[in-house]
């Protein structure tokens, strides 16, 4: 019977080979996706010499995988602080511009400087009067920015938990379909490739680990170990918060009911995009919102009016130039007191077009008679104006828990919040590029060990040519063999 | 006389020869039936008895033989209940009355009833496996049911083994007061570190657990496990009902190991008693990882499809992936497999000279094991058939040149009276 | 399994990422070069963002003080002149005194320049710059002083017509002026007039000036005065000297009332013109720390220039070395991009 053996074989040699061709065009076909490993099939023979496509390989490299997932969920976390720290650098600009609180301070105490020298110049008070509204609008308008980066980060951590739920449920499909594929020992590496991809695109979001049971059965838990994914996808909940201002916390990301973003957060992930925007909504914009709120606090308070009938004065200090809306008193304490910054405002005592009196810049008396440093009303009175410049220019104690130096002048302590944002901004830059560089090696590294180079496929199909026309060959010549044979039976 | 035999002699040849014939059709004909055993014919001499002074010719008769216990070659298919044995093994098949027989042809397909038939129509018959696999009755044929691997109910398993291994922070705090240890299942509740994990009842339905992991002091810590069903809206502490069971882990300081063999014993609520292994979990100085976590049981499910070891057990996969062991394939032999009776269909029936029928699981006692997907093709070999054929042809003629000679010397013989 | 070391994708892409890196690096690079700034300074600084922004305020704030000083530079120099004409007219004055102070017509001569002094005193300590009146102290809208003989007549000359009278029971123009002796006058001025010239009642018939000058910050800590106002003794004591000489009788006066008189101007106009040197010695220092702290800023500001600069600017060669660098490697990348592409084994098929 070797004579249909022979025939036997080559046709098995033959389905292998075209199954082989198969796979080869797949790879190509595959060649320029991102996520596609290459296959191989995996041949093997029986006893009796026909050979059979056993199963299809699937190359991976397991370390280098869970390093691209790690590298790709901090390169997303450092970006999505980096882009919230580039929102907040919005309030400080090119300081060419002096667009930031600083400068407009620095313009507010040259107008009081130029005042100062022409006291009765009422054009050079409506300039005071202009540049400190100018200030109290930066200051109104940096606490807006900082608030709606938080807001905007909030609509992104909803995103992206809606991106994570929605990618679970994919996942928790793809997963059955490999593990059921796997026990049936069909051909699962295209839902093997379907699984990493959905893997690679939650990475971006949350930084993940994985383990991997029987029958390829994967377990997903965040980098702090709450478990996402076990036979069903885990809920990752998010109550969004609309409208930020500096006294309100934005909620926290549950996780399998157990928090992993903010302060009361037992198991916080690291990484993931997710961890970039709760780090700017819960961290950064805070210590920035207290900077803005303490060059407020340091504005009204240098600004006071005290008390000139009496000495030892009597009566409180109250607010002058610069108000709140818990005016006329000083905000009360030394700590930074929140929203101030939204809350101050140029007193109206002094804006003609609130029915004040611009010369109560010049002569303070905004808080009555009592408060008056120019009871004469002496056209070119500057002592007020000294006063304010001097104390404006003084050391004041800020709250320490601002992160800039606390005993400084107020104009210092505005600039070394600008060096702070911009600090921690390049800082993140820095850090971001490192981690999208290491994240596209590590790329490069996986996709040139899982990847398809299209020459090797291309040199493994002429091999495969020149086996499927042996083969065929083969069965040529075993049927030239029976047809001589055949003549024979006449 | 003798010429007379002459003639019968060269008949016998022709019937004879023409019976070889007869097989060598068969065999071309069954070239490529999958499972057919090629048939041969041997001849054997029939002697008259002689005198010294006279030869009377005698006869051949035919014997004709299957080469049944020759294996033929695989050929690889795709459907998984194509079946091929590697040895020298038999399936059970039963006919539509119930008959049984043996045969080597499995390409198998369920039936409308689910029921595995091949293409002879013939039921594949095994032994149901429900829980532990039975035994074998060596020698009964009677005992074996006709496979069905047609679903009749969806399946749940509930859960009652798992393991769950995670390194867990040598350097974390203990919890300290005011916060209370999770088994208390106070608000004020802290703990390290908490996972989930599925878990079914006796219906199925998925249970999640919460199992928490608290610091009690230098290389003690606490395991509590709550049902996720029991914790308030929002998650956290506390539950609407007290921990399903918690359990003291103390950790060798020398390698960081678990001592003895702790498990949480979970009364899963309508469920089954699982047992979660902990003796896996460590202590040493890095951050809270899962090494290892599986349940077993599964929820409801369909069957998806069918898969055949090659130890000749059936397992049912189910739409979740998981796998059930349903039906035992036994294969029978026979201790002259070349003696069988082939019927109609490739299958054959035990004769006397068969012997008894012995049956066993496959891969056992040189039966040798079942290959899923592929299929014995018939041991034929169509230039042997064709040599034969024309050898046949030849003695054929020859006979009947035999014949002619009686014939004419006959035919000179009555010439001889004008 | 695996032969190969590089798969197709990464070639690709690798030539493609450093393709992308170079043209971003290169934009920056070529608008740096075109800015002579850094593309993102605050990126590019960091922390010493702050240090740039500080630099930047201060350097504002010196324009400013610079600016300002040039105004107090120009209100010193304009008070300075007016204090010379004042000292000027003062010593021709007292030229004339001591000339005539023999002569019995000396009235004649001296009541028409005295009376043309005074109201030039007060036209001087009247001056006013930019809308501000130089000598009113910190009062700077009202003119410090009224003219003295009007019309209408300032509430001074009404004054001095009423002590005239009260003391001697006739006014300055009755016949009887000429019996008035010297030692009446003597009294007359001791008594009733110089009251009139010093405080509280120089603040309220004649001058409605401050006594408290304007005081400037010229340089970022010093605060200094920098004005002279018309309540200083000498501008007193020339008005008392000009009034004495234009306001108590004049040419009807006996020779010795009148010699009296004289004398006694004389004496103030004497003193005054040393006070006039004191006070424009004042506001030569002040005048002097102006122009100090003026120069002292204009080197400040030199420099916090070249910080901010330092800070914020590119060297123009380093980056224009850059992008010549930075295009010379997207044109390899092209060309290897070009030639990767082209190495493929299809073209060998």
């Amino acid at each position: 019977m070797s004579l249909s053996l022979a025939l036997n074989s080559a046709q098995t040699a033959l389905s292998v080979t075209s199954q082989q061709t198969a796979i080869t065009a797949r790879n190509i076909t595959g060649a320029n996706d991102p996520f596609y490993s290459r296959k191989t099939a995996n041949v093997a023979t029986t006893g009796l010499g026909s050979t059979y496509v056993a199963s299809i390989g699937r190359a991976q490299d397991q370390a280098l995988y869970a390093r691209m997932l790690e590298a790709r969920s901090d390169a997303a976390a450092r970006t999505a602080h980096l882009e919230g720290l580039g929102r907040l650098a919005l309030t400080v600009g090119d300081p060419q511009d002096d667009f930031s609180v600083a400068g407009a301070l620095g313009a507010f105490q040259n107008a009081l400087q130029m005042h100062a020298d022409g006291p009765s110049d009422p054009i050079l008070a409506g300039a005071v009067l202009g540049r400190a509204q100018d200030l109290a609008e930066r200051l109104n308008l940096a606490t807006r920015t900082v608030q709606g980066a938080r807001a905007t980060a909030d609509a992104e951590m909803a995103t992206s938990v809606g991106t994570i739920n929605d990618l679970l449920a994919r996942f928790e499909t793809v997963n059955r379909a490999v593990v059921a594929g796997t026990a049936a020992g069909s051909d699962v590496t295209d839902h093997l490739d379907t699984r990493a991809r959905i893997l690679t695109e939650l990475s971006q979001e949350i930084g993940v680990t994985t383990i991997t049971r029987g029958d390829n059965d994967m377990v997903i838990y965040t980098d702090s170990g709450v478990t996402l994914f076990e036979k069903t996808a885990r809920a990752v909940t998010f109550e969004r918060t609309f409208a930020y201002d500096a006294g309100i916390d934005g909620a926290a990301v549950f996780a399998d009911g157990v928090p992993i973003t903010g302060p009361n957060a037992t198991m916080a992930i690291e990484s993931g995009a997710l961890f970039g925007h709760a780090t700017l909504r819960d961290e950064t914009s805070g210590v920035y919102q207290k900077q803005l709120d303490e060059i407020a606090r340091g504005l009204i308070l240098a600004t006071a009016e005290t008390d000139r009938l009496n000495d030892p004065p009597v009566l409180a200090p109250l607010a002058g130039l610069f108000t709140w809306d818990g005016g006329p008193a000083l905000p009360p304490g030394t700590a930074a007191i929140d929203n101030l910054s939204a809350r101050i405002r140029v007193n109206p005592g002094v804006d003609p077009a609130q029915g004040g009196d611009l010369t109560a810049i010049r002569d303070g008396g905004i808080n009555g008679a009592a408060y008056d440093y120019n009871p004469a009303d002496a056209a070119s009175y500057s002592g007020r104006l000294q006063g304010l410049l001097g104390t404006l220019g003084a050391q004041q104690p800020f709250d320490a828990t601002a992160g800039v130096d606390p005993d400084t002048t107020l104009a210092r302590f505005a600039a070394g919040s600008v060096g702070w944002l911009e600090a921690a901004r390049k800082q993140a830059d820095a850090e971001a590029a490192y981690q999208v560089t290491f994240l596209e090696r590590t790329q490069e590294a996986l996709s040139n060990a899982t990847g398809v180079n299209l020459d090797e496929e291309l040199a493994l199909m002429l091999e495969l040519e020149r086996s499927y026309g042996a083969s065929a060959r083969i069965i040529a010549a075993v049927d030239a063999m029976l047809d001589s044979l055949l003549q024979a039976v006449r | 006389m003798s010429l007379y035999g002459v003639m019968r002699t060269g008949v016998s040849g022709m019937a004879a020869q023409s019976s070889k014939l007869a097989t060598v059709a068969d065999n071309i004909a069954n070239a490529n039936t999958n499972g057919y055993k090629r048939a041969k014919t041997e001849f054997s001499s029939l002697i008259l008895g002689n005198s010294s002074g006279q030869y009377n010719s005698g006869g051949v008769t035919p014997h004709v033989r299957h080469a049944i216990s020759q294996q033929g070659a695989q050929v690889f298919t795709t459907s998984s209940t194509d079946l091929a044995i590697n040895g020298r093994g038999f399936f059970v098949v039963s006919d539509g009355n119930g008959t049984p027989y043996l045969t080597r042809a499995g390409s198998f397909v369920p039936n409308g009833a689910g029921e595995l038939v091949n293409a002879a129509g013939f039921k594949l018959m095994g032994q149901r496996i429900d829980g532990a696999t039975p035994a074998i009755v060596v020698n009964d044929l009677q005992g074996l049911q006709a496979v069905n691997i047609g679903q009749t109910a969806l399946e749940a398993t509930a859960s009652t083994a798992g393991t769950f291994a995670a390194n867990l922070d040598s350097n974390a705090d203990a919890i300290a007061a005011p916060a209370t240890l999770p088994s208390g299942n106070a608000a004020t509740a802290a703990y390290e570190a908490t996972s989930s994990l599925v878990a079914y009842d006796n219906l199925g339905n998925a249970v999640v657990l919460d199992v928490y992991f608290a610091k009690t002091g230098p290389n003690t810590w606490e395991a509590t496990v709550f049902n996720r069903a029991d914790a308030p809206a929002g998650g956290g502490f506390p539950y609407g009902a007290g921990p399903l069971d918690t359990v003291a882990l103390t950790f060798d300081p020398a390698n960081g190991r678990v001592t003895g063999a702790p498990a949480l014993n979970i009364a899963i609520p309508g469920g089954q008693p699982l047992a979660l292994d902990l003796s896996q979990m460590t202590q040493v100085g890095a951050d809270y990882t899962v090494m290892r976590a599986s349940v077993n049981g599964n929820a409801p499910s369909a069957i998806r499809d069918v898969e055949i070891s090659d130890d000749g057990i059936v397992y049912a996969v189910f739409e979740n992936g998981e796998r059930r062991a349903t039906w035992q394939l036994p294969l029978a032999d026979v201790t002259s497999p070349d003696n069988l009776i082939p019927q109609a269909g490739n299958v054959y029936s035990l004769g006397l000279e068969s012997g008894d029928v012995k049956l066993g699981a496959a891969g056992q006692g040189g039966l040798g094991g079942i290959v899923s997907g592929a299929l014995e093709q018939s041991n034929v070999d169509l230039a042997a058939e064709l040599t034969s054929m024309i050898e046949s042809q030849r003695s054929y003629t020859a006979n009947s040149k035999v014949f002619q000679t009686g014939s004419e010397l006959l035919d000179v013989l009555v010439n001889l009276k004008r | 399994m695996k032969t190969s070391f590089v798969s197709t994708l990464g070639v690709s892409n690798a030539t493609r990422l450093s393709l992308v890196k170079s043209q971003s690096e290169l934009a920056r690079a070529s608008h740096e070069l075109s800015s002579g700034r850094h593309a993102d300074v605050g990126l590019k600084l960091g922390a010493r963002t702050g240090q740039s922004v500080e630099l930047r305020q201060e350097l504002a704030r010196i324009e400013t003080i610079l600016d300002t000083n040039g105004l107090v530079s120009a209100r010193l120099d304009t008070m300075q002149a007016a204090l010379s004409n004042v000292q000027g007219t003062a010593e021709d004055f007292l030229g004339v005194l001591i000339a005539v102070r023999e002569n019995a017509q000396a009235a004649e001569v001296v009541a028409p320049q005295a009376e043309l002094n005074l109201k030039g005193l007060v036209g001087t300590l009247n001056a006013n710059l930019n809308g501000q009146y130089l000598f009113a102290g910190i009062d700077t809208d009202t003119p410090p002083l009224a003219d003295y003989a009007g019309p209408p007549a300032s509430p001074a000359k009404l004054a001095v017509d009423a002590a005239f009278l009260g003391f001697f029971g006739f006014d300055q123009d009755d016949p009887a002026v000429a019996g008035i002796t010297q030692a009446q006058m003597a009294t007359f001025v001791d008594t009733q007039l110089a009251p009139l010239f010093a405080d509280p009642q120089w603040g309220t018939i004649w001058s409605s000036a401050s006594d408290e000058n304007l005081s400037s910050r010229i340089s970022g800590n010093e605060v200094i005065a920098t004005s002279a106002n018309a309540n200083e003794q000498p501008f007193r004591d020339l008005a008392m000297a000009y009034t004495m000489l234009v306001g108590l009788g004049g040419d009807g006066l006996a020779q010795p009332a009148y010699r009296e008189l004289v004398e006694r101007a004389i004496g103030l106009v004497g003193g005054a013109m040393q006070d006039v040197t004191t006070v424009q010695a004042r506001l030569g220092v002040a005048q002097n720390r102006v122009a100090d702290a003026t120069e002292r800023m204009g080197i400040q500001r030199d420099i916090l220039t070249r910080q901010v600069t330092g800070l914020e600017n590119v060297d123009p060669f380093e980056a224009a070395t850059r992008v010549n660098a930075l295009m010379s490697q997207v044109e390899v990348s092209y060309s290897l991009t070009a030639r990767i592409r082209q190495m493929s084994l299809l073209n060998y098929l």
